[in-house]
């Protein structure tokens, strides 16, 4: 099979692009939305989709976790987020995350959300030429999005957060985990760096090995049904599929947000300034799951996180932490939803 | 299909408790220390070997790189000021005109 060099460059990284992980995802269309990379600085890369219809309303930048890969966003044609917006006149672009270099280290909180992130948005108001564009984030991208429209309001229209952790002091097992005084963190970053992403992964893994080994069982009972394999193979590799942590901003996802509960004490400071959730004052969607075991729905975004005259809209959901995302209810309800919201 | 999701659940709900468990978070923190510290003494040792040898080691240019990066972020502040500058602004508006000009035109010709 070949790859060709558009796609590897658009839907991959360079350090990402090779082996047979990247055929396999050539071979199932993972990640195919047609794309083009406009703006790069270290692992981060912005992507501007292709406009297939006439332009409705403000760009929407998409931020996907910065565990994992951005194409959940973008997954299989027909169970994709972004192909919806597209196909809805919506100027889409998304921030990719690559697999971090060693120098990036160093890099702060402060300096990816005031810095790389800062220069994405004003990338895609340049491009889009537009004073103001929406944000989407999901999961920890959604708390990234969230601290930087806190920052800088006057650039955010409308900020939508899928199953995104702002309240940490419920965020269940992973919340034990990162609180525990035994996990030294300086230690951890002297010695790796980067967050090793296989570390994370294997702590995944440990949150519901029950529901691990159901899946495989439900999967081999489904053997013939070639549409439910083609997901469930894309699903599996995305799963399996991370880009480490970058170790300074691993520290302040720790310490700063988990230990803290940065977003509520005033713990973090971006460009010189505290945010705070209170603060916000851009209209927020907010996207819970009662199943879902990653951000358990009293850590997300609630309307008592902010003050009285802020206007927030919730949507309850189902699912899982991504099946409420990709599921055939989301597909039907969800996407419109987020849809018509940005308009 | 009942008998799995039981088993899914008890395993899940039991596993919950032990992986919340003080004592299992002490001690595989204490496990986790252990390992970051033999691979930082490794990484030390070899640091130490290539600054013997008079040679740059991979901290080294990590730094340099990490420095490269944040001129970057300092060069491109600098341009955020400068296109926030009263010349700049209206040299935009110049060119978004021309921008929606070209545009008609292109439109005119189709």
């Amino acid at each position: 099979m070949q790859i060709s060099a558009e796609y590897l460059h658009t839907h991959l990284s360079e350090r990402d692009a090779t082996g047979p992980l990247a055929a396999l995802k050539k071979a199932l269309s993972i990640g195919s939305t047609p794309a083009q990379v406009i703006h790069q600085e270290g692992s981060l890369s912005l992507l501007r989709y292709h406009q297939t219809e006439e332009v409705v309303g403000e760009p929407v930048l998409l931020i996907p976790s910065l565990i994992n890969r951005h194409y959940i966003l973008d997954l299989l044609p027909g169970k994709s987020l972004v192909e919806y917006l597209v196909s809805k006149g919506h100027p889409v672009y998304l921030i990719r995350w690559e697999t971090p270099g060693d120098e990036e280290r160093w890099l702060t909180a402060d300096r990816l959300i005031g810095g790389r992130i800062h220069r994405a948005v004003t990338a895609v108001m340049r491009d889009a030429d537009s004073d103001q564009i929406h944000l989407l984030g999901q999961c920890i991208g959604g708390t990234l999005a969230a601290a930087y429209a806190i920052r800088y309001p006057e650039r955010i229209k409308r900020l939508a957060l899928i199953t995104t952790p702002v309240d940490f002091d419920d965020t269940g097992t992973i919340g034990s985990w990162a609180k525990a005084p035994s996990l030294n963190l300086e230690a951890l970053m002297e010695a790796y760096g980067n967050m090793p992403w296989p570390m994370m992964q294997a702590a995944f893994h440990l949150l519901r090995p029950g529901a691990t080994i159901g899946k495989y069982i439900r999967a081999s009972r489904r053997i013939t049904d070639k549409a439910f394999l083609r997901s469930f193979a894309a699903l599996e590799i995305w799963a399996n599929d991370n880009v480490s942590f970058p170790g300074s901003c691993y520290r302040t996802l720790i310490q700063t947000f988990y230990r803290e509960n940065g977003l509520l004490s005033g713990a973090l400071r971006i460009d010189g300034q505290v945010v705070r959730l209170q603060d916000l004052s851009v209209p927020v969607l907010s996207l819970a799951s009662a199943a879902d075991h990653i951000v358990p729905v009293g850590s997300t975004l609630q309307p008592k996180h902010l003050q009285s005259h802020s206007e927030v809209s919730m949507i309850y959901s189902e699912g899982g932490h991504i099946g409420c995302l990709l599921g055939k209810r989301a597909q039907k309800e969800l996407w419109p939803r987020i849809s018509q919201w940005l308009n | 299909m009942l008998k799995l999701e039981q088993f899914e659940k008890g395993l899940d709900e039991n596993l919950e408790k032990v992986l919340k468990n003080p004592l299992f978070l002490q001690a595989v923190g204490t496990a986790l220390n252990l390992n970051s510290y033999r691979k930082a003494w490794m990484n030390q040792a070899l640091t130490t070997g290539w600054k013997l040898l008079q040679l740059p080691n991979k901290r080294d240019q990590e730094r340099t790189l990490h420095l490269i990066n944040e001129l970057h972020h300092r060069i491109a502040e600098l341009e955020a000021k400068l296109d926030q500058s009263p010349d700049a602004k209206s040299e935009s508006r110049i060119l978004r005109k021309k921008k929606t000009l070209n545009g008609s035109e292109l439109r005119s010709i189709q």
